[in-house]
């Protein structure tokens, strides 16, 4: 799902990184999720983490384990079009690191996970 | 088995379950192939939040079998919580994938369940799910 999203603006330091980024209501993701209602799945706006994770690793990621994800507002195209995503990698051991990423707007806070990545080969 | 448009409400092409094997009051099987054109598909292989969709759908399915067996139709369905997610294996296009859902807790619209994903009788995925059921 290439048209998910598109990236606005992205400022990267080191480990963390924030992305703004804009929902496209035209996704075909909508059609399903759900007929007549759109509303942005959970597990794409998990995705978006961690592609912009990635971008700031500089590598390709593999989430080996959610320790925890909360989803606290209900996301769409329409009511949210516009979204902050604020990202921070820690190295817990070589080769495997903590994410810890949030989803909001200003002092919004809509989804916040906690994970644990390593590079996918 | 009720056909599974019957007992979730997503819709192509993002149908991450395709069979509910079995289901009682505290616990449901269901199963998923995974195809070549899967939306969560990259490089042959089911990425991460395929993996987890295919959990929340099958929370769905389960959810769903009880709304089918009253006559009404499948309530929409959020995710609100994950925890203690382990996602130990990316399954290939082909593969099938096999999933025990528990039922550990439900209050008002809310569902807590347990899951385990398996393929081949090795578990790929496993985690608690808190899921919100639209009024």
């Amino acid at each position: 799902m290439r048209d998910y999203y598109s990236i606005v603006s992205k400022t990267i330091d080191g480990l963390s990184g924030v992305f703004v980024v804009r929902l496209n209501p035209e996704c075909k993701v909508y059609k399903g999720h759900f007929p007549g209602e759109p509303v942005s799945p959970g597990v794409c706006n998990m995705e978006m983490l961690f592609e912009c994770a990635a971008q700031v690793l500089g590598h390709p990621l593999r989430v080996r384990k959610i320790s925890r994800c909360r989803l606290t507002t209900l996301i769409t195209p329409l009511t949210h079009p516009e979204l902050e995503l604020r990202i921070g990698l820690t190295e817990k051991e070589p080769g495997l690191w903590v994410l810890n990423a949030e989803i909001g707007k200003g002092t919004d806070n809509y989804m916040t996970l906690k994970a644990e990545v390593t590079k996918d080969e | 088995m009720p056909d599974i448009y019957q007992l979730i409400p997503q819709r192509p092409p993002i149908v991450m379950v395709d069979v509910l094997w079995s289901a009682n009051e505290a616990v449901a099987e269901t199963g998923l192939t995974v195809l070549e054109d899967n939306i969560f598909v990259r490089n042959g292989h089911l990425r991460e939040p395929g993996l987890i969709e295919h959990i929340a759908q099958s929370a769905a399915a389960f959810a769903g079998y009880g709304t089918f067996a009253r006559g009404e139709e499948p309530r929409l369905g959020y995710i609100g919580e994950i925890k203690d997610c382990q996602l130990l294996a990316l399954p290939a296009v082909g593969d099938a994938l096999r999933t025990t859902i528990r039922l550990v807790a439900e209050a008002g619209g809310i569902r807590l369940i347990s899951a385990e994903t398996k393929v081949k009788n090795e578990i790929v995925a496993n985690c608690l799910m808190k899921i919100f059921l639209k009024e």
